[in-house]
């Protein structure tokens, strides 16, 4: 449990902090983890296996978002030739 | 068929519908045109037909999907949003050459996503079909390819839309963790059961999960992506987006927060009261500063879930009922707003056509598209003979009702505030003359027939609401 | 309480990767403390009885993801230095104020869990008729879980759909 809040703060930091947006996305992929463990231990401790299918869908999901997710920094650097955040600035308010 | 799978029959449609597109589109010769778009609306034609069929039994599916009248009502919604964003849709897609088999078929699994969504009594199936349906509409936002504003809007949208799914996640976890279970019904008797003091994990579950769903109804202060995904994408999709979305996210948050998190209401309550006043007025004074209608309607968009929100904190039976109508109401409108501008947009010049400057003379270029702006620009500002103006009726009603006389005068001012944005655009439909005359281009018949439709609904809705009330009525007392 | 030790060299282990992860300059390394990373909470996985779990981590995360990520740090192949150019203070405070506020969370979680005699929600087992994790998990997931299993293959359709829209250059 506390592992698995310490690893959520880190992805959470991870997301905040960095510039690099291929290492934001594994920042969440990080977070994402942080809640599997989470899942796992809570099925352990309740003896129930939900939660074990419930990280197998988890997992699902995070694959899913991250082909998305890397298709779209793939057609977002062909039109701007940059990954880092700071110079996402066509729109502002 | 066996009985139990009777309640994802609408779903199994749509998403039918969509493999369908998808097939049609590797099929295709190059250049061939091919009516993908009326498959789609036959697939949500079944869909309809299937909810009508299922409005009195209240079916269930492994205890996971319920087909209950309060589901059934948004995927009502749900179909209309969809039939109406694949009419607007089709003229978008021709003028900027977008691939039309992805196109629709992403369109029909966010579809079948949010039906999912509304329909869900299983924390792990609304997350699932969360992520469908913002999956399908991030690739929906980024769609425009060569567009780097579309590409940074879609991007912008994952980032943020992927780090909420996690914090929504985590609250699952959480819940998962309290209780041992996933299904709606059986957190809701663990959580009643307990104790009155709330538990700190109750109070992390409950605070994660409030965070991952106003990241999707974009409730300030978790907007930020809203302006900026709504102008990148094409104003079809924007228009789609900003009501399916919306409706499917509401759907579940008040499915979750009224039946499984309601023993904690009084818990909550204060958070969401917040939000809903800090969403009312940002969504208003910061949308009078726009120059972009379509960054202007996304903060309406923002503002609009303020209101709805409203009616969650209120949380009694005439709220309730107001909620259903007032996406209804909503959707529709939006939708049509967006056509519009769908309809306006011409990528031939070197920018979109989207300033409020730019709608100067369409009165003389375009008297019916003129009118059918204003209808919708009118509703969404709350004006008396249109939808908009029940809805928000119903749903200040409501706040008054419970007890929430502040959240119903924030309301009503940042209503008042907002027609002063929306009126700017009418007065310059009307009244400033066009510099460049014939930049609009023709408007497609069945575009041109969704708008007239939409309009239509918003005007039945604002003269005779009773009827539809009264469904909506009866389908939230069903559940709650 | 030798599953204790286990689990706390597993724990500083997955905390320590996950730390280089986000603060590794080169993205390259920053994947390679990736999949370490995933593969000790794969053992975790083993150590709270979730073995299956485990072997999907594996083959899923370390063997799919991972490489997923590689191939696209290497086509979106970083010509100049990454994040040379940052401001420095702008978002670090912002990042410090909210690892302040997680951690009020971790402190609250943590007394919570020091009083806590016991846990009275728990609802017994629902384990399936079937002995060994994999076919418990297996059980549940064709079972009452049928249908977020048909869910999840009409997401990664979707997902499939997405990316193949997303980054081919001609359609």
């Amino acid at each position: 449990m506390l592992l698995s809040a310490a690893l959520f703060i880190i992805g959470v930091i991870g997301v905040m902090v960095r510039r690099n947006i291929i290492i934001i996305f594994m920042s969440i992929e990080l977070i994402l983890n942080a809640v599997n463990i989470n899942l796992v231990a809570f099925s352990a401790q309740l003896q129930n296996n939900v939660g074990q299918v419930f990280a197998i869908f988890v997992v699902a999901v995070a694959a899913a978002e991250a082909a998305v997710g890397l298709g779209i920094i793939l057609a977002f650097y062909r039109n701007k030739e940059t990954v880092n955040i700071d110079e996402m600035n066509l729109m502002k308010w | 068929m066996p009985s139990s799978l009777n309640a994802i029959v609408p779903m199994a449609c749509v998403t039918a519908a969509a493999i369908a597109a998808m097939v049609a589109e590797a099929f295709r010769e190059p250049g061939e045109r091919m009516p993908i778009g009326p498959l789609g609306i036959i697939g949500l034609a079944g869909a309809a037909i299937a909810s009508i069929a299922l409005w009195h039994h209240n079916a269930t599916s492994f205890g996971v999907v319920a087909a209950d009248k309060f589901g059934l009502f948004v995927t009502g919604i749900l179909i209309i949003i969809g039939v109406l964003s694949l009419a607007i849709s089709a003229p978008a897609i021709e003028r900027e050459r977008l691939p039309q088999g992805e196109y629709y078929a992403l369109m029909l699994f966010a579809l079948a996503g949010m039906m999912l969504m509304a329909t869900a009594t299983d924390l792990l199936v609304i997350f699932l079909a969360l992520e469908v349906l913002s999956l399908a509409v991030y690739v929906l936002t980024g769609i425009r390819r060569d567009s780097p504003v579309a590409t940074e809007a879609a991007f912008k949208y994952f980032l943020l839309g992927a780090f909420s799914s996690a914090f929504f996640l985590y609250g699952i976890a959480f819940t998962y963790g309290l209780t041992g279970s996933t299904r709606l019904d059986r957190v809701g008797s663990l959580i009643a059961a307990q104790a009155m003091a709330p538990t700190p994990m109750q109070l992390i579950a409950v605070g994660l999960l409030i965070v991952g769903f106003a990241f999707k109804v974009s409730a300030v202060p978790f907007h930020m992506w809203t302006p900026d995904a709504y102008e990148g994408a094409s104003p079809a999709v924007t228009g789609f987006m900003s009501t399916g979305v919306k409706a499917a996210a509401f759907a579940a948050f008040f499915r979750v927060f009224l039946t499984a998190f309601d023993p904690l209401h009084a818990v909550w309550w204060e958070v969401v009261w917040v939000m809903a006043a800090a969403t009312m007025i940002v969504g208003t004074v910061v949308g009078v500063a726009q120059t972009s209608v379509k960054r202007m309607l996304a903060y309406s968009s923002i503002a609009h879930g303020g209101y709805l929100l409203v009616a969650l904190v209120s949380a009694n039976d005439a709220a309730k009922g107001a909620v259903l109508f007032y996406l209804l109401a909503y959707a529709v409108t939006n939708i049509g707003a967006f056509g519009v501008i769908t309809l306006m947009e011409n990528t031939s010049g070197d920018r979109p056509n989207d300033q409020i400057r730019d709608f100067a003379g369409l009165w003389n270029e375009h008297p019916a598209l003129a009118a059918l702006m204003t209808i919708f620009l009118l509703s969404l500002g709350g004006f008396p003979p249109t939808a908009g103006f029940i809805a928000k009726w119903y749903v200040f009603t409501a706040a008054v009702n419970a007890g929430y006389y502040w959240l119903a005068i924030i309301g009503v001012l940042t209503s008042v505030i907002s027609v002063f944005f929306y009126l700017r655009i009418v007065v310059m439909m009307y009244m400033t003359p066009s510099d460049t005359p014939a930049r609009f281009p023709l408007v497609p018949r069945i575009a041109g027939a969704a708008l007239v439709v939409s309009a239509v609904i918003i005007v039945y809705l604002g003269v005779l609401p009773a009827r539809v009330l009264d469904w909506a009525v009866a389908s939230i007392s069903s559940i709650f | 309480m030798g599953q204790a030790i286990a689990f706390y060299t597993l724990a500083a282990f997955i905390l320590g990767f996950a730390v280089l992860v986000v603060s590794t300059k080169d993205t390259v390394h920053s994947v390679l403390f990736l999949v370490l990373d995933f593969l000790f909470v794969a053992a975790l996985y083993v150590l709270l009885g979730a073995p299956f779990l485990a072997a999907i981590q594996v083959l899923v995360y370390a063997g799919g993801i991972v490489v997923l990520y590689l191939f696209v740090v290497m086509l979106v192949n970083l010509k100049r230095p990454p994040e040379a150019h940052q401001d420095p203070h702008r978002r670090t405070k912002l990042g410090f104020g909210l690892a302040v506020a997680v951690l009020l969370e971790l402190g609250a979680i943590a007394t919570y869990g020091m009083t806590r005699t016991g846990s009275p929600l728990v609802v017994p087992g629902t384990n399936g008729p079937l002995p060994g994790n994999t076919e418990q998990v297996g059980w549940l997931l064709y079972t009452s879980y049928l249908i977020p299993f048909e869910i999840a293959s009409m997401l990664l359709l979707v997902a499939m759909i997405g990316a193949i829209v997303l980054a081919k250059r001609e359609l």
